[in-house]
């Protein structure tokens, strides 16, 4: 690479080999040793890893704390360049935005007139079914402080942690829909577990049938829909929401839409854009109704738990 | 401050560079560029760092400091902890044992190495993960991001001999 260090390179091929002294032999088995204890080592953290010890989640989040600045700081001006970029618009495509928005606020106009009608609908429904079941609790905005998406663990780092009352197992959101849920939880950030992840595993409902299935990420762009009856038709475009089930997350929250039907699988496309997602807002909701069903009073104080976490 | 221990303080702060380059390899991984499917298949910055550096001056880039730069960097990615690890320190270790047959020769002949060594590194991760989670993964995202770190090389080399040019001199 450069010439000074391959003169000397040269120079050392042609020295005679040097026979080791006994202080040199111990420094090299020394060292084969350490090699040794470093892979056990990786190996066994890989193991403990696996079984997801609160150790190896607390390690990761203190780090996350102690770094996010710096990696917030350094992406700053990615972001800058990105929204520099969307600026740059053409006439036409502002037009053509324009008149799509027009279209949109028109359609909405008509749905806004026939809301009132379909809450109370609902509210009767909801009385005679005796369902009782609903979402409360708080929002809590935060930022984007890092994106460590990599090819085989999809998840993001958000700038809010127990000291803004975020908990694991919280659902992330944002305009578009659900984003993921919080997997890790330090000081003052939060890991989230995407819903594209291998991992991620919701329970949903398609919005119109209120047939339900089970949304799973495969790490790709699109996520795989689980658990649909064969004899079901379940078209292209369809929406998917969260059905709320398994008490994870709250009911009726955008996923995304059926991106494609075959006959092994069910693709869906998330409604979330990622390479535009800055701010979040963290769901801590509360499920009550369920309480009043249990004989015992197991669940109304585990229920009760989770609502008083802050 | 006297002028031997301001002397050994420039020095140490100088042979600290390899670590510290590669550490800020491993922070540039992370960096959130606005990009659709950019992080899927980012380059592996860290692995560039500790070849180049384990061909140049392995005396200043210990397998134990191999070894921690690959925990931090699962532990700030969310990846299985010590697979990375584990990773950097087998590349390092071949490389650094290897040296002798790669130190000095020409440029493309470094490459070709690196290639190999990344084809092995990206074989390796993608199994491995398949194994962890349980499925056979898209090796489609491993090969971009093989072309990528490959494609790479010759950028972050340069960098990284310009910080061994104007800082390293004589340490």
């Amino acid at each position: 690479m450069f010439r000074k260090q391959r003169r000397e390179a040269r120079r050392r091929r042609g020295r005679p080999i040097r026979q080791g002294s006994l202080l040199e032999d111990v420094r090299v088995w020394t060292r084969r040793f350490a090699v040794i204890v470093m892979v056990l080592v990786a190996g066994a953290l890989i193991v403990i890893d696996r079984v997801e010890a609160p150790v190896t989640r607390d390690m990761r989040a203190g780090l996350a704390d102690l770094f996010a600045p710096v990696i917030a700081a350094v992406s700053a001006p990615f972001h800058a360049a990105a929204e520099w970029f969307d600026a740059f618009e053409s006439n036409a495509t502002v037009r053509e935005r324009n008149a799509e928005l027009q279209r949109e606020v028109e359609r909405l106009r008509v749905a806004l007139q026939q809301l009132p009608a379909l809450e109370d609908e609902n509210r009767r429904l909801r009385a005679i079914a005796n369902a009782g079941n609903r979402i409360k609790g708080r929002h809590v905005t935060a930022t984007v402080v890092a994106d460590t998406d990599g090819p085989y663990v999809r998840s993001l780092l958000v700038g809010a942690g127990s000291a803004e009352g975020i908990g694991r197992g919280m659902a992330v959101i944002n305009g578009d829909g659900l984003v993921g849920r919080i997997v890790e939880v330090g000081s003052h950030t939060s890991r989230v577990l995407l819903v594209t992840d291998l991992n991620s595993r919701i329970p949903v409902q398609l919005a119109e049938s209120g047939l339900r299935a089970l949304l799973a990420g495969t790490n790709g762009r699109r996520m795989r829909l689980n658990y649909v009856p064969p004899n079901v038709s379940v078209s292209a475009g369809a929406l998917i929401v969260t059905s709320g089930h398994g008490g994870v997350l709250p009911r009726g929250i955008p996923v995304g839409r059926v991106d494609s039907v075959s006959r092994h699988a069910i693709l869906v496309r998330p409604l979330v854009n990622w390479s535009r997602l800055t701010f979040v807002r963290i769901v801590n909701y509360s499920t009550t109704g369920l309480v009043q069903d249990s004989p015992d009073g197991t669940l109304r104080r585990e229920v009760g738990r989770r609502a008083e976490t802050p | 401050m006297s002028e031997p221990i301001q002397r050994a303080v420039d020095r140490a702060v100088r042979r600290s560079f390899p670590m510290a380059t590669a550490v800020v390899a491993s922070l540039a991984g992370l960096i959130d560029v606005p990009a659709a499917e950019y992080n899927r298949i980012a380059p592996a910055f860290t692995l560039i760092a500790v070849y180049c550096w384990s061909v140049w001056r392995p005396d200043l880039l210990p397998l134990s400091g191999v070894f921690l730069i690959g925990l931090f960097e699962d532990l700030l990615r969310g990846l299985p902890l010590g697979l990375t690890a584990l990773m950097l320190l087998v590349a390092a270790g071949f490389v650094q044992h290897q040296r002798a047959y790669i130190f000095g020769r020409s440029n493309p002949f470094l490459w070709l190495v690196f290639g190999l060594l990344t084809v092995s590194w990206m074989a390796v991760e993608w199994l491995a993960m398949s194994i962890l989670l349980g499925q056979i993964l898209d090796p489609e995202v491993a090969a971009f991001r093989y072309a990528a770190t490959f494609g790479l090389l010759p950028v972050g080399a340069a960098l990284l001999l310009a910080v061994q040019r104007s800082g390293m001199q004589n340490v």
